[in-house]
């Protein structure tokens, strides 16, 4: 049962990230237009977001929820490197630095924070089971 | 009114010396109305929201950007 519930909260976290970034995609297409651009990134890192949570949701395997956290890790990582340090366009990623919190941001990045910290604790107590058996 | 929407800034052709100008904010993300010039205006508008700003007395072409997202500029043409 707790493994059907961490399941279902990562998949929430995951698709809330996935939504606010198909949002916010367009703006983000003229703000950071170098490379492949801010929007075009953000539609990647939805339909990603988007592929983890089903697999997640579906499987609930060690694979499952060891994607699920670096899917959902690397896109807090993001966000927060983005908000702090003025990272310039590197081949086709564009600089995104944005040096400001905002309702939409926020919620992305805690929804990812805690989709990442459930999908670490489901990999853990799945590893300890097989390593108990 | 200058409106932002979708990173772009929308301004009237031309705006008259002191004038206030409402500024609404359509994006969800926030923005800022920064004259490029040292010393001139620099107008925040959170996301979805409006604020009002005096126009300068002086006429010409103000250069402006949005702080947080430099890509995004225009120009402001008080006259």
């Amino acid at each position: 049962m707790l493994m059907i519930v961490l399941r279902v909260l990562i998949g929430v976290g995951l698709m809330v990230s996935a939504v606010i970034h198909l949002q916010l995609a367009s703006g983000f297409q003229q703000a950071a237009p170098s490379g492949i651009g801010g929007g075009a990134l953000f539609r990647i890192q939805a339909v990603v977001s988007i592929l983890a949570a089903a697999y997640v949701l579906i499987r609930g395997s060690r694979a499952a929820f060891a994607i699920a956290a670096i899917v959902a890790l690397s896109a807090l990582a993001a966000v927060v490197l983005y908000r702090y340090v003025q990272v310039p366009a590197i081949g086709p990623i564009p600089s995104m630095y944005e040096p400001v919190w905002y309702p939409q941001k926020a919620l992305t990045a805690v929804a990812e924070a805690f989709a990442g910290t459930l999908a670490v604790i489901g990999y853990v107590l799945l590893l300890r089971r097989r390593n108990d058996t | 009114m200058i409106t932002i929407t979708e990173f772009e800034y929308v301004m009237p052709q031309t705006i008259a010396p002191g004038a206030v100008v409402t500024i609404v904010n359509e994006d969800d993300a926030p923005h800022t109305l920064t004259a490029k010039t040292e010393g001139g205006f620099d107008v925040d508008v959170s996301g979805g929201e409006t604020v009002t700003f005096t126009a300068p007395d002086e006429a010409g072409e103000y250069a402006v950007i949005c702080t947080y997202h430099p890509a995004m500029s225009g120009t402001l043409v008080i006259g």
